[in-house]
């Protein structure tokens, strides 16, 4: 399938490990050139950045907080500057602070609200009015079967990423009548740093729930991405795919 | 280019592409045309995209939010062509 995406420039935020860094690499692998968005994993961004680099794309591995809304219009401009106008972003920078509300604390509410879902307002406002002059443009979400369902002990994880499905069918309507796509995928468990911490007790209870009996790869949530922002999905906007191997039906 | 020829032109583009009379804006020309006309995405670039091109000015991205009514604009546009 010809993904139509020679030569857009990606911007992918969250970009140095995990499902960001697959992203990444598999719009890469696609034509596109890719600038990924970090905050701390200066090794992991590098090593991203070569492996797009190695596929011929130009990239650049830019450091900023997701939450801070002059540092992300500053980043957009930086990379306007430098490769041209932005024609795919993927929100995908996220974090967890787990708790029981009876003992989260407020910082730990704010930052993960600040990051999964304000970021998400930040970084899709300061590419959207270049898409809008270019009358293009693709914005993928990732949000989170935790968004879709709510977990216990995750309320302001659930909070975020739930969030960020109603900003996603939002804007998607907002955006439509310039022929823009906005899109969410909830993954469920990936194998990545963030389901690491899980102990192993509930690993097994999660494994048992889901149909497949095994958890996703970063690489099978990059594909639908891809999909996506690709010609292929013109006519999909609005939408929120889980890619949970049967988990939430 | 006077600022009479520049409200003129820029009170045509406006109605001609919001599709309304004159009158909706006369008189309300520090209304929010945005929550009083129900000017979606496309209207709004489309005026943007026309007000670029007919006084041969660049708006910057950062500027376009806040154009809200018919005198920020006016006044921009103003600014831009540097008349009093």
């Amino acid at each position: 399938m010809k993904t139509g995406i020679e030569n857009k420039i990606a911007v992918v935020t969250g970009g140095s490990h995990g499902i960001g860094r697959a992203i990444a690499i598999a719009l890469a692998k696609e034509g596109a050139h890719v600038i990924i968005n970090y905050h701390r994993d200066d090794k992991g961004a590098q090593n991203a950045i070569d492996e797009i680099t190695a596929q011929g794309r130009r990239s650049k591995a830019i450091k900023a907080d997701v939450s801070n809304y002059s540092a992300v219009t500053n980043m957009m401009k930086d990379i306007k500057n430098e490769f041209g106008s932005i024609d795919i972003l993927v929100n995908n920078a996220g974090i967890t602070r787990d708790n029981l509300l009876m003992r989260m604390k407020v910082e730990e509410w704010q930052e993960v609200i600040n990051t999964n879902l304000s970021g998400v307002f930040n970084c899709s406002k300061a590419v959207v009015i270049g898409m809008m002059r270019q009358k293009s443009g693709k914005i993928v979400n990732i949000s989170s079967i935790s968004g879709v369902t709510g977990v216990p002990g995750q309320i302001n994880y659930s909070s975020s990423k739930g969030g960020i499905i109603s900003f996603t069918k939002a804007l998607a309507k907002e955006l439509a009548p310039l022929g823009i796509n906005v899109n969410a995928v909830a993954p469920g468990f990936i194998e990545t740093k963030m389901i690491d911490g899980i102990p192993v007790q509930n690993k097994k209870m999660a494994l048992d729930l889901i149909p497949f009996k095994r958890f996703g790869k970063p690489e099978e949530v990059a594909s639908l991405v891809v999909f996506l922002v690709s010609e292929a999905s013109s006519y999909i906007t609005g939408q929120v795919i889980n890619i949970d191997g049967g988990l939430v039906t | 280019m006077n600022l009479v020829d520049v409200k003129e032109k820029l009170m045509s583009i406006v109605t001609e592409i919001l599709e309304v009379d004159r009158s909706v804006i006369e008189g309300k020309e520090d209304v929010n045309l945005f929550k009083e006309l129900d000017v979606d995405s496309l209207l709004a670039l489309e005026i943007i995209a026309n007000v670029e091109t007919k006084y041969n000015i660049k708006i910057e991205d950062e500027e376009i939010e806040t154009l809200v009514s018919f005198n920020k604009m006016l006044e921009m546009v103003k600014n831009k062509l540097n008349i009093k």
